[in-house]
This record gives structure tokens, C-alpha cells and sequence, in this order.
């Protein structure tokens, strides 16, 4: 009962600003400047969030914050899933320190790291592009992917991958039919984790791209100029994403079936 | 013909030898019982066989074909874990199929064979259910008949029964030996209870600290224990081991002398360790010549019989007796072990 109400307060607390957020953006313009100020809905328009979708450059740059999301997810799966999976099941020299340092990755402010990548991007021809940003993005969520992903396989028993290979499997095999339908879960969350750190990240964003840059780049750097329903309809758009992104890996987070018999 | 040979075979790991120069054949359509306790190295001759672990030095041969480096998929072996490993994303249809898949069988004949399977393990009723929605003797089913339906040349079992309550254990245990005489292949089963060993095997390799240290019928492995360890890993209770001084055609126990069967390579007047069953040694309230006396000291009614702990002299002895023999703590009584019941088991210091 009380972790219950524990739960409620939480949640409540959390999706307060993301109402007030919410209300703002879907109300008349008019709403936002009335007072008294109420606190439910008056009257619902999409005015705020038309003149928002509108405003120049905002879709392209949406579209572009998709992509590099995109691009991050598969990028930190694709490299952080076998890292993972090599920490999880072989005990090779070098394993603990790997592991410390990829913890440690994450203290060092994104400055010092975005300022050197700038230099090498522009080397590359990269500067201002939707690859380098999601590059970064792969580089800022990978030791989660690494760290998180090892802990998913490492729950599931050894026993079922040595099954698969007695029944005819190559390791390579038993790894995508056995260990990872059993690991869905858990890689979702990672995937969920990266795609919405690339989402909100505004900094790397802004250093990295002068036009091409994502959308709450765009918005934040927009913000002091803004005018106020500008920015409750900015606001919303920017955790929507994430919302839609949650709800459609929530099966998954919640899956039905356990890994290992109890 | 899938005979087995396991051949000079050395596994060490970082601080302790696995196995240790492990030679071992098991015969086509055998079945083979290693027996040992944790640690012996049974496990890592089960696996070895399976081609989960590679041997340091010496050969794997599975029937006549050198198998020492080809992987488990490729053996034509079928394995049962001891945490049955069934895949929990998968049906129990799925799950018995899957091997058969990754061969690429056809989907009939896969059909059929699962079918078959099922029918076999009892198990049709539950196709449909994943294994989380299963009982543990259910899931041990699923896990057998995942191993026979893909008809392999040997079936390796690392302590299947092991997770099973008593009752449930002592049934399987049971139907998994008429099953296996049926199919009628090459059994590799590891398990640390000795009555599995007993029961099941049609041959036992005791082991100990990664090396075999007899490999005999179950009665054999009972009755002619090889060595000290032996005698008394297997049987309950465990054989009675006492010392005596060797004789030139018997054994001083105790100040008593008891005829024994000659045996190379013991000196007269050598400590020697002798074996004998609880229930090899007749106890009776009169005294005769050729009985020792001894007092007994705990009386343990088992229901099928009596178990006595005496004392004989400076050593405790076990015997098993009929129900109906009278008897209290401290009495004295008279022991005398049956004709050819007495075993060498080695020299006193070597135990």
C-alpha cells in the first residue's frame, strides 16, 4: 500500500509539467495569457501547435532528430550488443578494467569530447551533417548499451546456448535463436535508453551542426526568442517522441514470458 | 555403433586438474553411470564428450570417428541438462522440434517425429505450453524427449533427476531406464547419488578427483569395491571399513582371525584396510568360536531392517540385521562376517 502510494505521488510528480506542458500547447493561444490561470482544459485548439509545426525549419529538423535517433539505436545495438554479450560470457583479460572504464566514460563532461570530434569532423567532411551527430550520440550511449546489455545476457543461462549448440547450432546461432528472442526485453530498454539520450541531447547537437541541427538544438536555441506558445508547443513536441517511443516498446518491457526456470 | 572412447584425457583449469589422464570406454548401447562426488571431474567428462570443453591432451572418439575438436552440433549427440535448458520463447512443439530444424528435416516429417516424441515422453496434452507454464517432472519430459526425437548415436544426462522432488524422482528414475533400454542407445549419465548409479547403470565409473577409479557392473561396484573410497561412497550405509594385520591366509581383526582370500602384494604382518557389507555380518546373542564379541551402541529400526552401530574392540562397525532380533543399547552380542564376505581394500596408511 504505501509503495502503491509511493508509485502514484512519483508518477504524479513527473507528469506534472508534462500536463501543464500539454495543456498549454493544446489550448487557445489566448489561454496561456488569461488570469486567473486555470489548471484544466478550457477548450482544446490546435492553433499554437500548427503556428509551431509551421515555423521554418522545424519539420526538417524533426525529421533530421528521427533520423539520428534512428542511427544511434542501431549504431550503439550493433556495436554495444557483442561488447556486451563478450563481457557477459567470457572472462578475458582486461574484463573488470573494461567495465570501470565504461562507467567512467560517462563523467567525462561532453565538452571535452565534442571539441576535439568537431576538428576531426571537419577533416571528414562531416561537420554539420546528420552522421555526426548521431556518431556522437553513438559514442555518448554506448557504455550504457555495452553495460546494460551484458546484464541482460548474463541472465540468460549458459546452459540454454550450449542446448542450442548440442541440437545443431553454431554459437553465432544459438546466440540469435536462443539468447537473444530470450533478451528482447531488456535490449528494448537499451534501444528505448538510446534513442531517447539522442532525443534530448542539445549540446553536441548544437556544436556539431550549424543547418542540418536536430530538433531540440533548434528549439533551445530558439527558446529566448521565442514567444510563449512557441515554446509550450516546442515543449511538447519534443517529449512526445519519447512518449510514442515508450509506448511501443512497452510490450516488450513488460514482456510475459522469464528467462530460466525458477 | 556409437561406442565411445575417451582416451589419455587431461583437462586442467587455472589451480586444480579437472581430469587426469582419463581413460574410459563405453560400449555401443551402453549404459554408463559416472559416479562421483562434486568436483570429481564427471561433469567435465560429460561435457567433454559433448564437445562443450576441449581436452588439453588425449583423444574423444565417438563411434570409431576421432571427435576431439568437432563441435557438439556435429557429434550426433543429444544432451538432457540438469536445468533442463528448455528455450522459455519457445512452445514445447518448438522446442522439441528445434533440433530437427536445424537440420533441416521436413516440416512433416518433423511433425510426426515431435508427435512421436511427445507420445512417448507423455507429454502430447502440453505441445502448446510454453515451459514457464509447466511443472518440473513436465519440463524433465520435455527436456528428454527434445534429446530422442533427434534419434542420436549417444544421449548424455548431467544429473537430470536431480531437480525433482523424492517421490517424482524415484518415478522417472525408473521410467527413464525402461525408456533407454527401448531406444536403445548409448547412455552417458552423470549423477552423485549412488543409488541412481546402482539402479540405472549397466556400468558405473566411480570417480574421484578427476580420475576413474573403477569401472564395473553396479553390483560389482558394490560388492568388489576397488579401493577404500569406493566401499564407502556406494551403499547405505557405506561398507564398514576396518583395520587389520594380514595374515598368511587371513586377517587379524581385533585379535580375532578371519579367513581371507589370498591377494598378491601384501606382506604378512602388513595393516591392511578390510571391507564388509552391513548386511554381510551375522550377529547373534551366543557366543561361538568364530565370533567377535562386540557392544552395541545405537539401535536404528528402518523399517525393512535393523541397523546396528557397535563397537568391536577399538573400532565402529555397522550391521544390518532382521527386525525381530532383540536388542538394546549396551548388550554385548557376537559378530561373525559371512564366508567370502571380507574384501582387501588396500593398506591401512593408503586410506
Amino acid at each position: 500500500m504505501l509503495a502503491y502510494g509511493c508509485a502514484v505521488l512519483i508518477t504524479l510528480f513527473m507528469l506534472a509539467p508534462v500536463y501543464l506542458i500539454a495543456l498549454a500547447a493544446l489550448s487557445p493561444t489566448s489561454a496561456i495569457f488569461d488570469y486567473p490561470h486555470v489548471v484544466w482544459p478550457t477548450g482544446l485548439s490546435l492553433e499554437n501547435i500548427w503556428s509551431f509545426v509551421t515555423f521554418q525549419g522545424v519539420l526538417p529538423a524533426l525529421g533530421r532528430s528521427l533520423v539520428v535517433g534512428g542511427i544511434t539505436v542501431v549504431l550503439s545495438l550493433l556495436l554495444g550488443c557483442p561488447a556486451g554479450y563478450a563481457v557477459a560470457r567470457y572472462n578475458f583479460r582486461g574484463r573488470d578494467l573494461l567495465q570501470l572504464v565504461l562507467v567512467n566514460v560517462r563523467a567525462v563532461p561532453l565538452i571535452i569530447i565534442s571539441i576535439p570530434l568537431l576538428v576531426t569532423f571537419i577533416e571528414w567532411n562531416l561537420y554539420d551533417t546528420v552522421l555526426s551527430v548521431a556518431l556522437l550520440h553513438t559514442a555518448i550511449t554506448l557504455p550504457f548499451t555495452v553495460l546494460l546489455s551484458a546484464s541482460v545476457f548474463i541472465r540468460v543461462p549458459g546452459e540454454l546456448e550450449e542446448a542450442a549448440m548440442s541440437l545443431g547450432t553454431r554459437r553465432f546461432g544459438a546466440v540469435i535463436r536462443v539468447v537473444l528472442p530470450n533478451s528482447i526485453t531488456g535490449l528494448a530498454a537499451a534501444a528505448l535508453f538510446a534513442f531517447v539520450t539522442s532525443w534530448n541531447e542539445v549540446f553536441a547537437a548544437t556544436v556539431l551542426t550549424q543547418k542540418s541541427t536536430t530538433l531540440p538544438a533548434q528549439v533551445v536555441s530558439q527558446l529566448s526568442v521565442s514567444p510563449l506558445p512557441f515554446r509550450f508547443a516546442g515543449g511538447l513536441a519534443l517529449t512526445l517522441p519519447a512518449f510514442v517511443f515508450i509506448f511501443f516498446m512497452r510490450p516488450y518491457l513488460f514482456s510475459a514470458f522469464r528467462v530460466g526456470a525458477p | 555403433m556409437a561406442e565411445i572412447r575417451v582416451e589419455n584425457v587431461i583437462k586442467r583449469y587455472p589451480g586444480t586438474v579437472a581430469l587426469d589422464d582419463v581413460t574410459l570406454t563405453i560400449n555401443d548401447n551402453e549404459f554408463m553411470v559416472l559416479l562421483g562426488p562434486s568436483g570429481c571431474g564427471k561433469t567435465t567428462l560429460l561435457r567433454m564428450i559433448a564437445g562443450f570443453e576441449t581436452p588439453d591432451a588425449g583423444v574423444i572418439s565417438i563411434g570409431g570417428r576421432d571427435m576431439t575438436d568437432v563441435p557438439p552440433g556435429k557429434r550426433n549427440i543429444a544432451m538432457v541438462f540438469q536445468s533442463y535448458a528448455l528455450f522459455p520463447h519457445l512452445r514445447v512443439f518448438d522446442n522439441i522440434a528445434f533440433g530437427l530444424r536445424m537440420h533441416r528435416v521436413r516440416a512433416e516429417e518433423v511433425k510426426r517425429r515431435v508427435a512421436d516424441a511427445a507420445e512417448l515422453m507423455q507429454i502430447a496434452r502440453f505441445l502448446d505450453r510454453y515451459p514457464s507454464q509447466l511443472s518440473g517432472g513436465q519440463r524433465q519430459r520435455v527436456a528428454v524427449a527434445r534429446a530422442l526425437v533427434m534419434e542420436p548415436a549417444v544421449i548424455l544426462m548431467d544429473e537430470p533427476l536431480s531437480n525433482l522432488d523424492a517421490l517424482l524422482r524415484l518415478q522417472m528414475r525408473a521410467e527413464l531406464k525402461r525408456l533407454l533400454q527401448e531406444v536403445r542407445t548409448t547412455t552417458v549419465y552423470v549423477t552423485h547419488d549412488q543409488v541412481e548409479a546402482l539402479s540405472m547403470g549397466d556400468r558405473t565409473a566411480v570417480m574421484r578427483d578427476g580420475r576413474i577409479l573403477q569401472v564395473d557392473t553396479p553390483m560389482l561396484v558394490y560388492d568388489r569395491p576397488g579401493d577404500v573410497f569406493v566401499a564407502q561412497f556406494i551403499g547405505t550405509p557405506p561398507m564398514n571399513v576396518l583395520t587389520g594385520r594380514m595374515g598368511q591366509r587371513d586377517v587379524e581383526l581385533e585379535g580375532h582371525r578371519l579367513p581371507i582370500a589370498a591377494q598378491d602384494g601384501y606382506q604378512p604382518g602388513e595393516m591392511v584396510s578390510i571391507g564388509v557389507r552391513a548386511e554381510s555380518i551375522v550377529v547373534t546373542h551366543e557366543k561361538s568360536d568364530d565370533a567377535m564379541p562386540a557392544e552395541v551402541g545405537v539401535v536404528e529400526p528402518l523399517g525393512s531392517h535393523l541397523l546396528l552401530t557397535l563397537t568391536l574392540g577399538s573400532q565402529i562397525v555397522k550391521v544390518a540385521t532382521r527386525t525381530d532380533f532383540q536388542v538394546k543399547p549396551r548388550d554385548r552380542v557376537w559378530l561373525r562376517p559371512e564366508a567370502g564376505s571380507l574384501r582387501l581394500l588396500g593398506r591401512a596408511d593408503a586410506a
